[in-house]
C-alpha cells in the first residue's frame, strides 16, 4: 500500500507524509517539506549586527520572540556583553508570553478540537462559544505581556542588544497583573479539561533533550538528555547536533549521535517537571514516552508560565536602563527554549560589526526524524484500522509533536563563504 | 449570507495569519460575518472554492506557489494580499540578491515575488506584520458596502503626533518621510527606526528623501541595504 496525505492540515505550515507498506512492513516514511527555504542564514550575512534580530524574527511569526531572543543572546555571546537582573527578568516574560499565546493556539486550536469530535476551532465557536471565548481571552494574556514588553504581539521591537530600547510604565504592569489573574482560573480549568482527554497509548522509546538550569527554565540553559550523562553547553551545539538534508525535504533534519530525539513540552515536563509551579504539580506525570502527552505538558507549561509571570511581575519595578556597550569582533552561540522545543543560534561578527557566518536550528529540525520514527513505529498498531482511521490517527500523532514548518524551512547550508 | 472565504500561505512566517487568531473577542465578531472555509492551520476540512474572498499570506518563491496563487484568484471574486510577504515580497526577497555571491548546494534560490506579480489584487493589507484592526475595517468595509481606502500621510504623521523625537533632524536613518502611515508609528514609539514595512506612500517625495539622506552623508550603499530590507521600495 502507498499512502500519500497531503497538506497535512492545523499544522503550522505545508508538509506531506508519503508512506509505503508491502505485506503489513512498513517501507518508507518519509515527512516531505515543500515550503520554500528561505535562506536567512544567507540573507544575514554582509549585514550588520543590529539588523539581524529583525529579520531572524521574521523566520517565524508564532515564535518570533524565541527568535529574536535567541539572535541578541548570540550576538551579546559573541560581543562579550551582559545585561542587568531586570533586563533577565524582562525577557523571562517575553517568553513567558509567548508560551502562553503559542501553546494555547497548539493545543486548543490544533489538537482539541480532534478530541472533542470536531473539524476544527471555527466549528466549536458554533457549538461552544464560551469554551472558545475563553481560550481567546487566556491567548490574549499572552499577547498583552508582549506587547507591554516588546511594543507589539507579534515580530517584537523593543528588544536590543544588552536590554531594552524601550520600558514598560507601572499602569501597563499593573494592568498585565489584573488581566494574568483574570485567566488564570480560566487556563485551571483548560488544565482540569487536558488531564482527562483520551490520549492514545504509544511509547516512543527515542531520548528527549531540554535546556536546564536553576528554575524551569525557558530562557537559557545548557541541554541536557533525559535517557543518557550527555549535557552540552550552547558553544558545542554544532558539534553535538548533526543536520542533514534529505532529497524529499526543503527541511534538515537533525540528529545526536546519529539517532533522532525529541525536543519540546513533554521532553521538559519530564526533564524539569520538579521545577514546575505549585499549581501545576498535582497535574505533572511520571515520565513518559508517549508523544501524545506533548499536548497536555503544553497546558501544564502555558498554566506554569501564568504562574511564573505573576511571581515576576509582583516584586517588579521597571527603572529604564541605558544600553552600553562596545562591538567588538567575536563568535557567539545561544540556546532558548521556545514552545516546540530548544533553538540554538550562532553568529560570527567582523572587527567592523558585520554577520560573516550564521547557523541556526530549530526545533522542528531537531524533531522531525523523531516524528518519521514515530509513524514508522506507531504504524503496525493501527494498520488493521480503515484507511481514513489511519490517516486521522497519523495526522494526530504527527500534530502532537507541534511542528512548525516555516521555522523549519529557514535554512540552507551554503558553500564559498 | 455568511462571506464564503479561504486562507492561503506561499512563503512567509504565518505571522499576518497569527494576527488573524490575534483579534481575540472580535474574531468571534468576524466569525459572525465570514465563514472560513480554507484555513489549513486551524481547520480540518479545507475548501477549493467558489469563495467570496481570499486571504493570501506570503510571497511567490516557487512554480507550485505561483500555481496554488492563481488557483486561488479564479476561485474567488475578491483576492486580499495579507502583509509585506504578499505585497512587496518580504524579508526573504533578500535571497533574490544571493546568486551572484554565494554558491548554494543543490539548490539555486528562486526569485522571490509579490502576489501582484502574477495576479490582480483588489485590496492590499501592508506591514510586516499586518495590521489586526486594518483587517477588521476591510471587513466592515465589504460587508457594509463602503469603500476601504488606504491611509495617504506618511509614518511622520503620526511619529510627530505621538511626540516621538524625531531621528533624521538627529542624522539617524528613518523611512518615515516615504513611508504609508497606519500602523500609529509602532516601531519609532518602542525607539526604533522606521524601516518601511508598509511600503511607499502614494504622494511620497522618494527624489527629496535620497537628497535628504545624501545630505546627512549616508553612503549609497548602505542606503541601498537599508531600504532594501523590505519589499516595496522599488530599489
Amino acid at each position: 500500500m502507498k499512502l500519500s496525505m497531503e497538506h497535512l492540515t492545523k499544522i503550522e505550515g505545508h508538509a506531506n507524509l508519503n508512506l509505503e507498506i508491502n505485506e503489513d512492513k512498513v517501507e518508507k516514511v518519509e515527512m516531505n517539506i515543500f515550503e520554500s527555504s528561505r535562506f536567512f542564514e544567507s540573507i544575514v550575512l554582509g549585514k550588520h549586527f543590529s539588523r539581524v534580530w529583525e529579520l531572524t524574527s521574521r523566520i517565524c511569526g508564532i515564535c518570533s520572540v524565541s527568535h529574536c531572543l535567541a539572535s541578541i543572546m548570540a550576538l551579546e555571546n559573541g560581543m562579550n556583553v551582559n545585561v542587568s537582573d531586570q533586563t533577565v527578568t524582562l525577557r523571562k516574560l517575553l517568553t513567558y508570553g509567548e508560551f502562553i499565546q503559542s501553546h494555547l493556539v497548539h493545543s486548543h486550536f490544533n489538537s482539541l478540537p480532534a478530541y472533542l469530535k470536531t473539524g476544527g476551532i471555527i466549528e466549536l465557536a458554533s457549538k461552544d462559544k464560551t469554551l472558545v471565548r475563553n481560550a481567546l481571552k487566556i491567548k490574549e494574556a499572552g499577547n498583552e505581556i508582549i506587547k507591554a514588553i516588546g511594543g507589539r504581539a507579534v515580530h517584537p521591537l523593543a528588544c536590543t542588544i544588552g536590554g531594552f530600547s524601550k520600558f514598560p510604565d507601572k499602569k501597563s504592569i499593573e494592568n498585565l497583573k489584573t488581566v494574568l489573574k483574570g485567566v488564570k482560573p480560566l487556563a485551571l480549568e483548560s488544565l482540569e479539561k487536558f488531564s482527562k482527554l483520551d490520549y492514545e497509548s504509544f511509547n516512543l522509546d527515542k531520548d528527549h533533550f531540554c535546556l536546564v538550569n536553576r528554575d524551569y527554565t525557558l530562557l537559557s540553559g545548557v541541554s541536557k538528555s533525559l535517557k543518557t550523562p550527555l549535557v552540552f553547553g550552547n558553544e558545542e551545539f554544532e558539534k553535538v547536533i548533526k543536520e542533514k538534508k534529505r532529497s524529499y525535504s526543503t527541511a534538515k533534519f537533525a540528529e545526536i549521535d546519529s539517532k533522532p530525539f525529541m525536543v519540546g513540552a513533554l521532553p521538559r515536563v519530564n526533564i524539569n517537571g520538579k521545577r514546575l509551579s505549585e499549581s501545576v504539580k498535582p497535574y505533572v506525570f511520571p515520565v513518559s514516552f508517549n508523544p501524545f502527552l506533548n499536548d497536555y505538558a503544553q497546558v501544564i507549561e502555558l498554566v506554569h508560565c501564568i504562574d511564573e509571570s505573576l511571581n515576576l511581575l509582583e516584586n517588579l519595578d521597571v527603572k529604564e536602563e541605558k544600553v552600553r556597550f562596545k562591538p567588538r569582533a567575536g563568535i557567539g552561540f545561544s540556546a532558548t527554549e521556545a514552545p516546540r522545543g530548544t533553538l540554538f543560534h550562532k553568529y560570527k561578527i567582523n572587527g567592523k560589526g558585520i554577520v560573516t557566518n550564521a547557523n541556526i536550528i530549530t526545533p522542528t529540525a531537531q524533531n522531525l526524524p523523531v516524528i518519521e520514527s514515530a509513524v514508522r513505529e506507531y504504524l503496525p498498531n493501527i494498520m488493521h484500522l480503515k484507511k481514513e482511521e489511519i490517516v486521522k490517527k497519523l495526522e494526530s500523532l504527527i500534530r502532537a509533536f507541534d511542528p512548525c514548518i516555516s521555522c523549519s524551512t529557514h535554512f540552507l547550508r551554503i558553500k564559498g563563504l | 449570507m455568511k462571506l464564503k472565504a479561504g486562507v492561503y500561505t506561499l512563503t512567509s512566517c504565518q505571522g499576518c495569519q497569527l494576527n488573524i487568531l490575534n483579534l481575540g473577542d472580535e474574531l468571534l465578531d468576524v466569525l459572525d460575518y465570514v465563514s472560513f472555509e480554507r484555513f489549513p492551520w486551524i481547520n480540518e476540512k479545507n475548501s477549493d472554492g467558489p469563495f467570496d474572498i481570499v486571504f493570501i499570506d506570503g510571497s511567490v518563491s516557487n512554480a507550485e506557489e505561483e500555481k496554488t496563487l492563481k488557483n486561488a484568484r479564479t476561485s474567488s471574486k475578491i483576492l486580499v494580499a495579507l502583509g509585506n510577504c504578499a505585497c512587496h515580497g518580504g524579508v526573504q526577497l533578500g535571497k533574490n540578491f544571493l546568486s551572484d555571491t554565494v554558491k548554494v548546494e543543490n539548490l539555486r534560490p528562486r526569485n522571490v515575488r509579490p502576489v501582484s506579480d502574477f495576479v490582480k489584487v483588489d485590496y492590499f493589507l501592508y506591514g510586516c506584520p499586518m495590521i489586526p484592526a486594518e483587517f477588521v475595517n476591510l471587513i466592515n468595509c465589504i460587508k457594509s458596502g463602503r469603500e476601504f481606502r488606504q491611509k495617504t500621510f506618511p509614518v511622520c504623521f503620526e511619529c510627530a503626533r505621538n511626540n516621538n523625537d524625531c531621528l533624521l533632524l538627529n542624522n539617524e536613518f528613518c523611512m518615515g518621510p516615504i513611508t504609508r502611515g497606519g500602523c500609529n508609528s509602532v516601531c519609532l514609539n518602542n525607539n526604533n527606526p522606521c524601516d518601511g514595512c508598509r511600503g511607499v506612500f502614494d504622494d511620497a517625495n522618494m527624489k527629496s528623501f535620497l537628497n535628504l539622506l545624501k545630505n546627512k552623508n549616508f553612503k549609497p550603499a548602505d542606503i541601498q541595504s537599508l531600504m532594501s530590507f523590505y519589499g516595496g521600495l522599488g530599489l
